[in-house]
């Protein structure tokens, strides 16, 4: 292990890999504090101007992105109420409430110290998961994969929106969208219509800048432009240091943030959104004084904060070890990984050690950059805050075009960007949800050639699978989260049922 | 919601139909097992038969007061009338930025939107655009070696 790690920041401390960490934790930061623009845009973003670096140095800084955004969003979630990210939504309750007495300082910086602690335990645990769960993924086949995959959509479709029906419908869409172009088996051309471009399938991309990024743009300019009013904060570095009393009420909830944030990450569909959540319901119900919280409780923004960072370094167990995608930013890591030629999961620990030491290393980097840059740097980040909406909306606009050109020099991707922009518009007006698209997207070739595969494997008889336990397993839970929504509908009816009756007679 | 999910829920309708049919170009079944055909026949199928439950879903559901009263929601032509003029503009980019090439498609987009929907002055405006194009053909071009079509300015300056 001892070899691994110094293997690990041998590649992850080169110069160059540095740069990329301090360039991505500071653009997640940037994307974190600017409301709207989330790491899933940005990461889409950047995405073709991997293709120009080599493979470490792109997941390190995508990674950074991811990360740091769980950092940026913090900033105005305390100082503005608003939040700067879907996972620190939460954090708004009590840390504005903080803001407003004058102490934005030490919620800041107990959401910076918090969150450090909960990264460093979220990278521990993922060098010593990682490599044992890489070893048991190399003894699953066929069917397991498959059934695995099912499970996993199963949870992201679950999880992901009010209407099951809806998510399972954009679910099955990504798989379909995933059918175009070449066949993976006889490698004939699927709904293609004769379009060259197409011969390759939709480029990942492109399609991800569209449906996030773009369709972010055009909300940017329907939006009426508001004059942004944040609270004043002291931005010293004595002033963001929380003291001893922050220190002893934050300590447990840090812990607890940890632990139960990064078992969220590992779930798919679970993520740093829910763990945020789950993280302040408990405090809030653990904690003596539970009607502290709401009127600026330190331990309302120690957990979920801690918790979040925790979730996204969880989130990189089942992609490093199985080679599937947690949640939508994954999925596009699993592209970054692509574009290179790589495969993530079992054998990338065996295949390519430098990579899997080099990417879990560079977070530990990227956390002490992160607590370096963001403690004393508020004030500046602060500042972002002020360009206008509709300043950013043609420049974030431009940035995507340009990725998606460069990915085939072809105006085709920009194409493919405003299609896709003009769908996630539509989309989010029709209340569709885009993450189990894009999920069900890059997974959808693994999981045909896992059923393919298994299909040809059982004769054709796919009742077969049954006599595989673990693969049973991971259907029979895939079922349950389907038929729990119905079940709770049919326990609802049942219980209200008497006093309907009642009312009768 | 409920109208605008018995449309929406027509449309994949169609898509899933169109999958379906489509699928039947392709071998479904060979002598080793499921040819190409088979996975999109099978998520096909599916897309429909959930387009079709949702379609009888949201005939049934009764509309609910309040759900239209989200502004960002709201599909009334003076809210998404910016999107309209927006997406012309990106399609204006998209037919100039081969032709004109991307120095100076760059420029009159980013003149064009900030004139049009963030009403700054043109000072203000000509100089963000100049600004954001030299910063792409440094950035992009020079730093990271993108590949970008020099247009009718390729001559004059010789980017490559």
């Amino acid at each position: 292990m001892l070899d691994n790690i110094i293997l690990g920041f041998s590649a992850s401390l080169a110069p160059i890999n540095l740069l990329y960490c301090l360039l991505g934790v500071t653009l997640g930061t940037i994307v974190g504090i600017l409301p709207g623009l989330g790491p899933v845009s940005s990461i889409a973003l950047l995405l073709p101007l991997t293709y120009k670096t080599n493979l470490l140095s792109a997941v390190i800084m995508l990674s950074g992105i991811y990360y740091g955004v769980q950092y940026g969003g913090t900033i105005t979630s305390v100082l503005m109420n608003i939040p700067g990210e879907a996972s620190t939504v939460v954090t708004c309750i009590d840390g504005y409430q903080m803001a407003k007495k004058g102490r934005a300082g030490a919620a800041l910086g107990i959401a910076a110290f918090g969150s450090f602690i909960a990264g460093t335990f979220g990278i521990v645990m993922l060098m010593f998961l990682a490599p044992p769960l890489a070893k048991i993924a190399l003894m699953m086949g066929p069917p397991e994969y498959m059934a695995l995959m099912i499970t996993g959509l199963s949870l992201v479709i679950y999880l992901s929106s009010k209407s099951m029906i809806k998510s399972l419908m954009m679910g099955v869409f990504g798989l379909l969208l995933g059918t175009i172009g070449m066949d993976p088996i006889s490698g004939q051309i699927r709904f293609g219509m004769g379009i060259k471009n197409l011969m390759d399938g939709i480029d990942l991309a492109p399609m991800a800048m569209g449906l996030f990024g773009l369709a972010e743009v055009f909300t940017l300019i329907e939006s009426k432009e508001g004059e942004s009013q944040f609270l004043e904060v002291k931005t010293k570095l004595r002033e963001v240091l929380p003291n001893r009393r922050d220190w002893k009420e934050s300590l447990f909830p840090i812990t607890r943030g940890s632990v139960s944030g990064f078992l969220m990450g590992i779930l798919p569909g679970g993520g740093a959104v829910m763990a945020s959540f789950i993280s302040y319901a408990m405090e809030r119900r653990l904690s003596k004084h539970p009607e502290k919280f709401g009127t600026g409780a330190i331990e309302g923004v120690a957990g979920p904060e801690s918790a979040n960072n925790s979730a996204a370094i969880g989130a990189f167990v089942p992609l490093l070890t199985l080679g599937i995608p947690a949640n939508v930013v994954m999925a596009l890591l699993i592209g970054a990984f692509m574009i290179h030629g790589v495969n993530p999961g079992p054998l990338l620990l065996r295949d390519n050690p430098v990579l899997f030491w080099g990417i879990i290393t560079s977070m530990y980097v990227g956390n002490i950059l992160l607590l370096i840059q963001n403690v004393p740097m508020i004030g500046l980040f602060v500042k972002i805050l002020k360009v206008p909406s509709k300043i950013m909306a043609p420049l974030i606009t431009v940035i995507c075009f340009i990725g998606a050109y460069s990915i085939n020099n072809s105006v085709s991707g920009i194409l493919i960007v405003i299609l896709f922009g003009a769908m996630g518009y539509l989309m989010r007006k029709f209340r569709y949800d885009p993450a189990p698209l894009i999920l069900a997207f890059v997974l959808g070739p693994l999981l045909e050639d896992a059923l393919r595969q298994s299909m040809m494997l059982f004769r054709g008889d796919f009742l077969k699978i049954f006599e595989r336990p673990i693969a049973t397993i991971f259907l029979g839970i895939a079922f349950f989260l389907f038929v729990s929504p119905l079940l709770a509908t049919l326990l609802k009816l049942r219980f209200s049922k008497p006093t309907f009756v009642d009312d009768n007679t | 919601m409920k109208r605008r999910d018995l449309v929406s829920s027509l449309f994949f309708l169609a898509v899933g139909g169109l999958f379906s049919v489509g699928s039947f170009n392709y071998s479904i079944w060979d002598q080793y097992g499921p040819g190409p055909g088979f996975f999109p026949l099978l998520l096909g199928i599916i897309f429909t038969i959930l387009s079709f439950l949702l379609f009888i879903v949201s005939s049934l559901m009764k509309e609910h007061k309040g759900d239209e009263l989200v502004e960002s929601d709201s599909l009334n032509f003076r809210i998404i009338r910016k999107t309209v003029i927006y997406l012309v503009f990106l399609f204006g980019f998209y037919f100039l930025f081969d032709r004109l090439g991307f120095l100076l498609t760059i420029l009159f987009f980013m003149m064009g939107v900030l004139i049009l929907f963030s009403r700054k002055s043109i000072k203000f405006s000509l100089s963000l655009s100049i600004l954001t194009s030299i910063l792409t053909y440094l950035i992009f071009v020079r730093l990271l070696g993108v590949q970008l079509p020099g247009g009718i300015l390729q001559n004059l300056f010789r980017f490559y």
